[in-house]
């Protein structure tokens, strides 16, 4: 009998860092995701660690923890973690008066900043708009979210927990959880059983009978091709649209939107969000009107409560308990409060220890030369790439993947088909966005036990969904849509495989 | 009588045209960027495989069906007799530069692929030709090589495996020592093809037209046309780095691939386009029906002008992928487009 302490449902970076908390404490712990780990809103974060100073005004609570969450990832998750400090900049024709504001909120919320003058600022980020008159030097950071959420499973799994991917929950009673894998349906117990399912949360709650007041924001983000700038940048103003530009691997992210969207499976970016988030950015650094934009793409924040309040939500109904809201660079906070709830009720005396512990332990001595290269890219996670090392063979050419990292993704960073492979290792998020790589990857599955006609649905899925990136944007990247559809078209003919195939894919 | 002809783009289309006009006593030259999207083919001819997502079996049957249907269809200007007459050109002059084309305008054939999927296609390499899928069935089959990047002989044939007998084609793959027909590459570095077309194998094609033209002496220069000077309804000159003047001007610049086109305009010389309303592009990447965008492209009429304003250009001849009304991805036409009105273009 799958019997646990506790079943975690949801797979972003709420649910693994409960999952690596409690399994921490010693519990015996399974993780249900009904897609890849990190699809929901955590895949779709722009992955920025505040320093807390975004909310030092509007939202003292929530600056602070921030603040105080920012040093313990340093800490904890160092390896995974761009240090590109941040910048809140005050332009020409801006309102003077946010300033004395700032300022106070930061001291408040024990907020570390620096002032600069104009000038100095212009020194450390030379694209920035030349009439920035003054701002100031923060702790934001940014870290990949999809490497931080499997590191998080990853480590969890280390300490003995189970991590299920693609394994939906269609009804829950009392202790019994019953979910869908492969077709089958499959049943686990457990004592305890966590809602961390993002936007979902409402739904699963019905499976369980009763409702949670819901709201959720679109947020829209502009990926740009090449580092616009070195630091994060915020727009130093109460919080609106279009604040954020940031670095992000070899892009420029620019962000975000705030509209109510009611529906959580088929959203839309409109033309006037994209039209607003090019101004905002090309406002700020106008280099960003000369680069090129691949794509776009957008998230749904819950929020329970207040409007555009950031703060998290534990609502506890016998055992089971729904964790929702708050940010993802406060995941670990969230996770904290989370399981401490849990081991009370199992009456488990444990304490938290992901405040102190790497997430990814130091079990080697030092790295070898074979995997430095990887270590900017995957962290402390690259320590286990070594069995996979020799496989060089270049996958992706725009984002330089081995095919080494490709079957490390699958055998052992859960990745279970190419968009899974495409978040662990990146490829296909480059300049091509898939047209190059797409094959390869497919082949090197193929070579790594799956079978063909998977490997063909695998080439279909993966082309869709970066497709659906590129449409937002299309005038911008007519280019690039018209090279996918003409190797996968006229090489491959996969318009016309209806005809001989039907049944592959649905409706292509 | 003989005229100086530039032609701008050094693409098939570009190459057919400039070889053409210079066998016809022409003085050629050629102004060009990069290699386009020819060098990124498989280098097989496809005329017209798919009409109103029906497949074709006799391309010049589907033409004439079309011709009918869509007389705004580029094949509708150049007409029958063009495509015929381009063919054969095409025929003689691979026979020419040792890289023999063979196929029949009135049978479309269908040959595998390295993604492990099949296509239609009219004209082929003869190794390419003879190890076409229609010969498969109730044979032995193998597909041999060594694994690259992106060529798996095993994934192909696995795919294939169950492809195939959805469209009647009963084969077995076995091992080489026991297959009646081996498929074995040629060679894999780029400089010989692969009797499964592999994406690039179009390059060798363009490299032999491209070295075959320079022989008859066409010159090439590398520079990329940015604007043209048009006075009344004629092109006086053009310019990159360098100016341009021509008796005659072909315009075979490509699509947005390279570079031909860019959003919805015309960059050179800002040419009359068709447009296409509505929704651009579909939520899939590859639809069966293909999408609107993809006939957006040059205005031409039957002698393949183009026009300005609605006034039509008589020194300026347009061909290949940037010329609209037609879905080479959708319609498996794009050679066959690019060969037939470089051809007529040429033959001014």
């Amino acid at each position: 009998m799958d019997k646990y302490d506790v079943c975690i449902i949801g797979g972003g970076i709420t649910g693994c860092g409960i999952a690596r908390d409690l399994a921490l404490r010693g519990l015996n712990i399974i993780l249900l995701e009904k897609g890849d780990l990190s699809v929901g809103t955590t895949g779709r974060s722009h992955g920025l660690i505040h320093s807390g100073a975004r909310y030092a005004v509007t939202d003292l609570e929530s600056a602070k923890q921030c603040a105080e969450e920012n040093e313990i990832l340093r800490k904890i998750a160092g390896s995974f973690i761009e240090p590109t400090g941040g910048l809140f900049v005050l332009f020409k024709g801006d309102n003077y008066d946010y300033v004395d504001k700032f300022v106070d909120g930061c001291k408040k919320a024990g907020i570390p900043f620096e002032e600069l003058s104009g000038e100095e600022i212009i020194k450390i980020e030379p694209n920035l708009s030349k009439d920035v008159e003054l701002g100031f030097k923060v702790r934001d950071a940014v870290v990949d979210p999809f490497l931080l959420t499997i590191a998080n499973a990853y480590s969890a799994r280390l300490e003995g927990a189970r991590i299920e991917t693609y394994a939906k929950v269609v009804d829950i009673k009392d202790e019994d959880i019953f979910y869908i894998q492969n077709g089958k349906k499959k049943k686990v117990k457990a004592e305890v059983i966590i809602n961390a399912t993002g936007v979902w949360c409402n739904e699963v709650a019905k499976l369980r009978g009763f409702e949670i007041e819901l709201k959720t924001y679109k947020g829209s983000i502009l990926v740009y091709s090449g580092r616009a700038v070195k630091h994060v940048v915020n727009h130093l103003r109460a919080p609106s649209q279009g604040d954020i530009i940031l670095p992000h691997k070899k892009t420029t992210l620019v962000g975000t939107t705030f509209l109510e969207e009611k529906n959580l499976e088929k959203f839309k970016i409109y033309r006037h969000e994209v039209e607003l988030l090019k101004k905002e950015g090309e406002r700020k650094v106008p280099l960003i009107g000369k680069m090129k934009l691949i794509r776009a793409y957008a998230g749904l924040r819950p929020i329970v409560g207040k409007e555009k309040e950031r703060g998290f939500t534990l609502i506890k109904k016998e055992n089971f308990i729904t964790v929702t809201g708050g940010k993802f660079c406060t995941y670990r906070l969230m996770a904290e409060k989370a399981s401490d709830l849990v081991v009370k009720i199992l009456g488990v005396k444990t304490c938290c220890r992901t405040a102190e512990e790497p997430i990814i332990p130091d079990d080697d001595r030092g790295f070898r030369e074979e995997i430095k290269r990887y270590y900017k890219k995957y962290g402390d996670l690259a320590k286990k790439i070594i069995p996979y090392s020799g496989y060089r063979g270049k996958v992706c050419i725009c984002e330089n993947v081995s095919s080494g990292e490709i079957i490390f993704a699958v055998k052992e960073l859960f990745a279970k088909n190419i968009r899974d492979i495409r978040r662990r290792t990146r490829i296909g998020m480059g300049y091509c966005q898939g047209r190059r790589c797409t094959l390869e990857a497919a082949i090197t599955l193929y070579s790594n036990g799956f079978d063909a006609k998977e490997v063909q649905k695998q080439i279909i899925n993966g082309l869709r969904e970066r497709w659906r990136g590129i449409i937002p944007v299309f005038e911008e990247s007519i280019k690039e849509a018209k090279l996918i559809e003409a190797v996968y078209s006229c090489a491959g003919n996969y318009n016309h495989i209806k005809k001989y195939i039907p049944g592959l894919v649905k409706f292509l | 009588m003989s005229r100086s002809v530039l032609v701008i783009g050094a693409g098939i289309s570009g190459l057919i045209s400039a070889i053409r006009a210079r066998k016809l006593g022409n003085d050629v030259t050629v102004a060009f960027s990069g290699k386009g999207a020819t060098s990124l083919s498989l280098g097989v001819v496809d005329v017209l495989g798919y009409v109103d997502r029906r497949a074709v079996r006799d391309p010049l049957k589907g033409i004439e069906e079309l011709i009918k249907k869509k007389p705004r269809h580029v094949y509708s200007l150049v007409g029958v007799d063009n495509i015929k007459k381009s063919i054969n050109f095409f025929k003689e002059l691979t026979k020419e530069v040792e890289l023999e084309y063979v196929g029949d305008l009135r049978k479309n054939i269908y040959i595998a692929t390295q993604f492990g999927t099949i296509k239609p296609t009219c004209l082929a390499l003869k190794e390419v030709y003879d190890a076409r899928v229609d010969t498969w069935d109730g044979k032995k089959v193998s597909i041999s090589g060594s694994i690259v990047r992106d060529y798996h002989p095993k994934f192909i044939s696995d795919s294939l495996s169950f492809f195939l007998p959805k469209f009647g084609i009963d084969v077995r793959f076995v091992d080489e020592n026991y297959a009646d027909i081996v498929l074995r590459p040629l060679s894999q570095k780029k400089e010989e093809s692969c009797v499964i077309p592999l994406l690039g194998d179009g390059e060798i094609l363009r490299k032999k037209l491209f070295k075959y033209a320079q022989k008859i002496g066409v010159e090439f220069i590398k520079d990329t046309i940015k604007k043209g000077k048009i006075k009344g309804n004629e092109v006086k000159e053009v310019y990159g780095r360098k100016s341009y003047e021509a008796d005659v001007y072909i315009l075979a610049s490509g699509d947005w691939i390279g570079g031909g086109l860019n959003a919805f305009k015309e960059p050179i010389f800002n040419l009359d386009m068709i447009k296409s309303n509505g929704k651009l592009v579909r939520k899939i990447p590859f639809p069966e029906s293909g999408h609107k965008y993809s006939k957006i492209g040059v205005k031409v009429n039957e002698s393949l002008n183009p026009f300005i304003n609605g006034n039509e250009i008589v020194n300026l001849k347009v061909a290949g992928s940037i010329i609209g009304n037609y879905d080479y991805c959708t319609e498996k036409s794009g050679f066959g487009v690019c060969i037939s009105t470089a051809y007529l273009a040429a033959s001014l």
